[in-house]
């Protein structure tokens, strides 16, 4: 998908125009290029894939209806007909089967939970009970949502969207049965904003722009008040007063992002020992010093000590979020990097948490295993560097870690990571196409052709999946498609077992030759240089294209064991992967 | 009752609101003489109602609780009433 070009089909059964115009016309990325499909049509247009809004070229589609009309069980609930759970549960799963056919009509399809107005409440109380033929309207809307969840939980292209936070937050106003009466609009327009930014955040998660490390003032921002002038038996953390309390939310709120994957960095102006032992030694202090992947404590600029810490994690400027309460900070960091994301924070301490909150910055499309132990990971490479500094020799160290690479096709087991991986590599990366986990399986698939995915191990730990290569075959050529790396495992000789997995396959197939054609792009000029210069392959003069024959074999590493796996091979276990 | 300029607030706050639907080339101006309805207009019929409503809810919180811009006389009195900023809000002043 592309993301400057994405065209979203609209379905409802409400009028949904002023959902487009917000789309395409709101101040957040991506601006999205809207159709509507025909007015309460929309059994037959997820039905029927020929119809012609369907041919307008669109990409993702919302489907966005009223529980009573789409689910017709319901509307018998709301008039107290008698109707059985199983009969109601029966037509939400004809209505997901719905969903699920019309998803593969595109990239993404969103799904607004069914709500009710506001004004709405039936009999109270009593709609939350259920007795032998008559359930309650409440209740039947909580079991229609988690079935339809339940139902749609393994169709990665479908989205489920919750309403009903845009309806609270919207409040009395989310919807009017004025405007309803009138113009068939269900929603006010800040319902439609609230959506439309969801939506847009998925999509810019889908695209693999979700932000991956929140970097982190301490003075004000982490705990109140200064640890270096207090001690941190000084600051405001945790305890019995709002504003420690807040501090304290803060942190959990942080531990929750950290704990799904989301890394946390600390850049802070304080005397290092001050700051480390505020963190290991208050009791209060939620998260750890094992949740944070690294830190810059020092009196230098902030804005260096930055991009110094995402270097050393191999981190791209623009997946990161840096928060700091001191708004001149935020100002310097902002103008100095302008990739960096630095959201405006409220002066007001108690509102950190609600402010997290908001921040639509790390939605995903799905939360692999390396997502999970992303922190782990780097306390892992911490001691490798450790160790690295211990070993006599290069060759030694490579020795010394029982490098391990597993190959595997692409499967359910692993496309999520691998589709993550394949649109957010810019550095190691050959040709620097984009795909879609769908679009991924799809060409994998092909008989002449190869795409595995690659994990990586040591005996510090799990790299987890950081590899993606393919080949085409045709005939007596085959072509390298694919080549890209983390830059976490990069300098390795992991690059070497990777391509000696696509030549072997390109050889089985009867390939005489392999190029590997260079894609230049503003990024991805060490892909360019370890071709050159460690690949060990032949090349044009322009360095451009690079090849093996097969009448020689290719040298395999001695450091490295290659294993092929079947797609759905769990992480190995491995010392750091307990640490 | 509210004053002018709360009226004239209530009004800015609904063009906030639909703005927000309108490409940067149909952004309504907050000012007295921005057109609302009519020749010059920027809202289609979905976009006046909208506003109306919305206009509508921001005046009834100003301690208008019954206040209504969508009866059969505001509905008959559209085309002066709603033609620009200016013109609605002592409409509306008018009807307090």
């Amino acid at each position: 998908m592309d993301i400057k070009n994405i065209h979203c089909l609209l379905i409802a059964d409400h009028t949904i125009d002023q959902l487009g115009a917000i789309l395409k016309n709101g101040d957040d990325a991506p601006a999205i290029k809207t159709s509507v499909a025909p007015f309460d049509q929309v059994q037959q247009v997820l039905m029927n894939g020929a119809l012609s809004c369907w041919k307008q070229g669109a990409d993702t589609a919302v489907v966005w209806t009223r529980p009573e009309r789409s689910i017709d069980a319901f509307r018998q609930i709301l008039q107290r007909e008698r109707v059985t759970q199983q009969e109601l549960l029966a037509q939400v799963d004809e209505f997901a089967d719905l969903i699920t056919r019309a998803s593969e009509r595109v990239e993404a399809l969103f799904v607004p939970t069914w709500t009710m107005p506001a004004w709405w409440r039936g009999t109270g109380g009593l709609e939350l009970k259920s007795r032998p033929g008559a359930i309650g309207a409440v209740r039947a809307l909580l079991m229609m949502n988690a079935r339809l969840a339940e139902k749609l939980e393994n169709n990665s292209r479908v989205h489920l969207l919750d309403a009903s936070r845009w309806m609270a937050g919207a409040g009395k106003n989310a919807t009017n049965p004025k405007l309803w009466l009138m113009t068939k609009a269900l929603y006010s327009l800040e319902v439609f904003k609230d959506s439309a930014a969801d939506i847009k955040a998925i999509l810019r998660g889908i695209a693999g722009l979700s932000k991956k490390l929140v970097v982190l003032d301490l003075d004000d921002t982490l705990w109140g008040g200064i640890v270096g002038e207090n001690g941190w038996e000084g600051v405001a953390l945790g305890g019995h007063d709002p504003i420690g309390e807040s501090f304290a939310d803060f942190q959990r709120a942080l531990k929750a992002l950290k704990n799904s994957g989301i890394i946390l960095g600390i850049v802070s102006k304080n005397d290092e020992k001050t700051a480390l032992s505020a963190i290991r030694e208050n009791p209060e202090m939620v998260l750890k010093d094992s949740d944070f992947a690294g830190w810059r404590i020092n009196w230098q600029d902030k804005a260096t000590n930055i991009k110094d810490l995402v270097e050393e994690l191999n981190l791209g400027l623009d997946s990161v979020v840096f928060i700091d309460d001191n708004p001149a900070e935020r100002a310097r960091v902002k103008e100095t990097l302008p990739q960096i994301t630095v959201p405006e924070w409220p002066a007001d301490k108690m509102l950190y948490t609600q402010a997290l909150h908001a921040l639509r910055l790390f939605d995903r499309p799905g939360v692999t295993d390396e997502d999970l132990g992303r922190t782990e990971m780097y306390v892992a490479e911490r001691q490798r560097t450790e160790s690295k500094s211990s070993s006599g020799s290069m060759e030694d160290w490579l020795a010394s870690l029982q490098l391990k690479v597993t190959y595997e096709p692409l499967g359910p087991g692993n496309i999520k990571r691998a589709a993550q991986l394949f649109n957010k590599t810019n550095q190691m990366n050959l040709t620097t196409r984009r795909m879609t986990e769908a679009e991924l399986l799809a060409w994998g698939t092909q008989p002449n052709h190869a795409m595995y995915a690659y994990r990586v191990a040591d005996r510090f730990g799990d790299y987890g999946l950081t590899g993606l290569a393919s080949v085409e075959v045709n005939g007596g050529e085959a072509t390298v498609t694919d080549f890209l790396l983390s830059c976490r495992v990069m300098g390795r000789g992991v690059e070497k077992g990777m391509l000696t997995t696509l030549l072997d396959f390109a050889r089985k197939l009867g390939a005489k030759k392999t190029t590997a054609k260079y894609v230049e792009t503003k990024r991805n000029k060490p892909c360019l240089d370890y071709f050159k210069d460690e690949s060990g392959m032949p090349r044009n003069e322009a360095a451009t294209e690079f090849w093996w024959t097969h009448d020689q074999d290719f040298p395999t590493p001695s450091h490295i064991t290659l294993v092929e796996g079947d797609g759905n091979t769990p992480a190995p276990e491995t010392e750091a992967a307990h640490a | 009752m509210a004053s002018k300029q709360q009226i004239t607030e209530a009004i800015y706050g609904a063009i906030d609101e639909v703005n927000a639907a309108q490409g940067s080339e149909n952004q309504i101006a907050k000012d007295p003489k921005a057109i609302l309805f009519g020749q010059g207009g920027k809202l289609d019929s979905l976009g006046l109602l909208t506003f109306v409503l919305q206009v509508e809810q921001r005046v009834q919180a100003t301690g208008h609780p019954s206040f209504t811009l969508t009866d059969e006389k505001a509905m008959a009195d559209t085309a002066t009433a709603f033609r620009t900023v200016e013109s609605l809000t002592d409409y509306i002043v008018s009807r307090l």
